[in-house]
């Protein structure tokens, strides 16, 4: 867990936006720290990428405050971002280390070096055969990592991701994950917007949680997660086991002599171990289940709609 | 975000991509390797082609032994014509101006082989491209006495030997009496019909002579006469008097408008080319998605005035050949031309010309530039593009209309209009700078396209933002329409 002191990169303070007169965003705040991972994640429509061009201060919000580097986003930190949009691409007709270096050089490389780094990163990312390849010849999920490649050419301190992993296959999913790990690993500042769950869970420190253009959640890993239900896998032939769960179970399915049991909010697996004991149950296995991301954001989700 | 200071390193970034994604493209080679592909096609081919051209044989089978020898002679005159056309063409531009008279005496009164003789002693150069072309209708005596006879020779059945090859016959011309009437009628397995258009020729002027010789006239005399018909001089009292006191109109005071009016169509091609390449690329950039990405890092102004930069230069680059070709005509036309048309020349580079021409070339750019631009930023696709670009494409097709207007007349109120109108203004005022027009004018003229070039970009600027990055684009700009214009409520 990483010290709250460490100073501000990203500061979001209550903005709010419409589009026609359809509110996009709804008065969101958060703030991102040096060094930080953070998951923004939110079902579609819920405002991501309309807050994230917002601290990228590619729109201007109708209300509230963005500062990144503790000013106005905008000139002054140029260079100083990566940003890879949701909707990517890159010049079709012009060569992949072309490409990467016109961005790199508009984040203030020089050209010279900025091929170099070009070439070094496109042969460390695996792409050095194709260098010289025009992007239009080359695979979704190649001219994908070409992008993101130009996005960090420039080895910036603060990376914005805007649904890096869609589209991509499972390979590249993961040789993406180990790239953010990897500029993460060099103390680079990265958010970055997913449904893919278990990317978040692996990946982040910090999770924001949108939905109808709200924060609903916003917080670390092991909070998020405490909003997961928690589940129970018992099995037992006990006839009486149902009677000694329910009192502390939400739900409970039963599949002969195993039972899937959800919790009630304020009871734990060692509540439903002890009353077990205590009822003297014979039980053959006893599996708590690891609570996971996606069931908290399917709950936090659920909960942000009702009120 | 502020919109200046900008980064000119940004710019010149975003203007050299602009620069270099269109200079290996097929149309911008095309377009500047024009006037070269222009001389191949337009001249060198032709020539080739006469050159490669096979010589075709006729004959005339006169059963009245009236008309053939005339119409051989015809042929020959023609001949003569068009080899002196092309020589006295040459030596516009191979015969300094102090021996022109000398050339035209050696042309008219020794021939041309004398003429040509004086072109290749002054010019060598030309001498080596100088090849007049042969005659490729040669006629040749009747190999047969009847019209019967001589159809095997068109049909390849029976062969001639000329030039030491088998050759066929291309036409054979009969001309016959019957019933007391002369009759032509002409024989060929080939389309050609240039023995038929001489021949029509031959007849036509010889009922004319034969009318005129009627009355007792002759036709040379006539032509004679209306050669030395009278011409009508033509005065401007508003041009100041030459040295020998008078007025006249020449072509030295036209050429000032002829100047001006190719000055500007190419300012009007710049523009069009300029235009749409702006349109095109912003087009491309935005279905590429390549925007968002450049805009974390780069200001719109400099995106804006990058492109502005980057098309200018390519634009520049594709007139370049036509800017060279152009000038080396306009040495060449000083040097060799007509003392008027020299004259006429320096008078077109004006002061003003020197001064107004490239402000408002710029001026013109920058505020239909602007335009494209920003239509390039609300079009979501090629179809967009295209629909976007007619009415401007319709627009500026109307405000080239204001050329030939500029040419026969230069003081039309609609030109003075046209000089005022924003859209017109950059052609306008260029066409009317030979004119003299008062210094306010166009002044005014300019102080409106820098208005109206300032409002454009602002709202360009707008359109662009609103269209790139808030998800406006055609069908949030019907909807505007739908909404604030027409008041309908589900626009």
């Amino acid at each position: 867990m990483l010290e709250n002191s460490n100073p501000l990169v990203l500061d979001v303070n209550d903005v709010r936006k419409s589009f026609a007169g359809k509110q996009a965003v709804r008065g969101v705040s958060f703030q991102v720290r040096s060094g930080e991972i953070v998951g923004f994640l939110g079902p579609n429509g819920a405002g991501k990428t309309t807050t994230l061009r917002m601290a990228l201060g590619l729109i201007a919000p109708d209300s509230g405050t963005v500062k990144l580097f503790g000013q106005a986003p905008g000139p002054s930190a140029f260079g100083r971002v990566g940003f890879l949009p949701e909707e990517r691409g890159l010049y079709a007709k012009i060569s992949a280390r072309d490409g990467i270096a016109h961005i790199a050089c508009l984040n203030g490389m020089k050209r010279k070096d900025a091929l170099k780094r070009a070439d070094d990163m496109l042969e460390r990312y695996g792409l050095g055969d194709v260098a010289r390849k025009k992007i239009k010849t080359l695979s979704k999920g190649m001219a994908q990592k070409v992008q993101l490649i130009a996005a960090i050419a420039h080895d910036p301190e603060f990376l914005i991701l805007d649904e890096p992993f869609s589209g991509l296959d499972p390979v590249n999913q993961k040789l993406l994950e180990d790239m953010v790990r990897e500029i993460a690993g060099r103390g680079r500042t990265i958010v970055f917007s997913t449904h893919v769950m278990e990317h978040a869970e692996r990946l982040c420190d910090k999770i924001v949680l949108l939905s109808q253009g709200q924060k609903i959640f916003d917080g670390d890993l092991k909070q998020a997660l405490s909003y997961a239900p928690r589940r129970l896998e018992i099995e037992t032939p006990d006839p009486k086991a149902e009677a000694v769960f329910t009192p502390l179970a939400q739900q409970i399915t039963r599949n002969g002599d195993t039972y899937n049991i959800v919790l009630k909010p304020d009871k734990e697996a060692q509540h439903v171990l002890a009353e077990s004991m205590k009822a003297t149950l014979s039980l053959i296995r006893f599996e708590p289940e690891k609570p996971s991301l996606h069931e908290a954001f399917v709950t936090l989700v659920a909960n942000g709609d009702k009120s | 975000m502020s919109s200046f200071p900008i980064s000119i390193r940004r710019t010149l970034i975003i203007a050299r991509r602009d620069f270099l994604g269109y200079i290996k493209t097929w149309g911008f080679w095309l377009t500047a390797l024009g006037p070269f592909l222009g001389i191949i096609f337009g001249v060198l081919f032709p020539l080739v082609m006469s050159k490669s051209e096979p010589t075709r044989y006729a004959t005339i089978l006169d059963e009245t032994g009236l008309h053939a020898s005339a119409i051989e002679e015809l042929l020959i005159t023609n001949n003569t014509k068009e080899l002196e056309y092309i020589l006295r063409s040459a030596a516009r531009i191979t015969i300094p101006q102090k021996d022109k008279e000398a050339f035209n005496k050696v042309l008219d009164e020794q021939g041309v082989e004398a003429a040509r003789e004086m072109i290749l002693k002054t010019s060598p150069v030309m001498a080596k491209v100088l090849n007049l072309p042969d005659t490729k209708l040669v006629f040749i005596s009747p190999p047969a006495n009847t019209m019967d006879a001589l159809k095997p020779y068109l049909l390849g059945t029976n062969t001639l030997t000329l030039a030491n090859q088998e050759q066929s016959l291309t036409g054979v011309l009969h001309i016959f009496e019957r019933d007391g009437e002369t009759k032509a009628e002409y024989w060929s397995t080939a389309p050609g019909n240039e023995l038929v258009n001489l021949a029509d020729l031959y007849f036509a002027n010889k009922a004319s002579e034969n009318y005129m010789a009627s009355a007792g006239l002759s036709r040379e005399e006539v032509l004679k006469i209306r050669k030395n018909a009278l011409e009508v001089s033509t005065f401007n009292p508003g041009k100041e008097r030459d040295e020998n006191g008078e007025q006249t109109v020449t072509a030295k005071d036209r050429i000032p408008y002829f100047f001006a009016a190719a000055m500007a169509m190419m300012l009007w091609f710049a523009v069009f080319t300029g235009a749409y390449m702006l349109l095109m690329s912003m087009v491309e950039e935005k279905i590429n998605k390549v925007l968002e990405m450049l805009l974390a890092t780069t200001r719109f102004s400099e995106i804006f005035l990058g492109k502005l930069i980057g098309v200018a230069a390519l634009t520049l680059a594709s007139l370049l050949p036509w800017m060279i070709l152009g000038g080396i005509g306009l040495y060449g036309a000083m040097q060799f031309a007509d003392g008027a048309i020299a004259d006429g020349l320096a008078k077109a580079m004006s002061l003003e010309m020197l001064i107004f021409l490239p402000t408002f070339f710029i001026l013109g750019y920058v505020f239909y530039g602007s335009i494209f631009i920003a239509l390039g930023a609300i079009a979501e696709s090629m179809q967009d593009a295209s629909t976007l670009m007619t009415p401007m494409v319709l627009l500026l097709t109307a405000c080239i209309m204001v050329v030939p207007i500029g040419i026969a007349y230069p003081d039309s109120p609609m030109l003075t209009a046209a000089a005022w109108f924003p859209f017109s203004a950059p052609f306008a005022a260029v066409i009317r700078l030979p004119s003299d027009p008062p210094l306010w004018e166009t002044l005014g003229s300019m102080a409106v396209l820098v208005t109206s070039s300032v409002f454009v970009i602002w709202g360009s600027a707008r359109m662009f933002r609103y269209g790139v990055l808030s998800g406006g684009g055609m069908a949030s700009v019907k909807a505007w329409f739908s909404r604030v214009v027409f008041r309908r409520k589900n626009g």
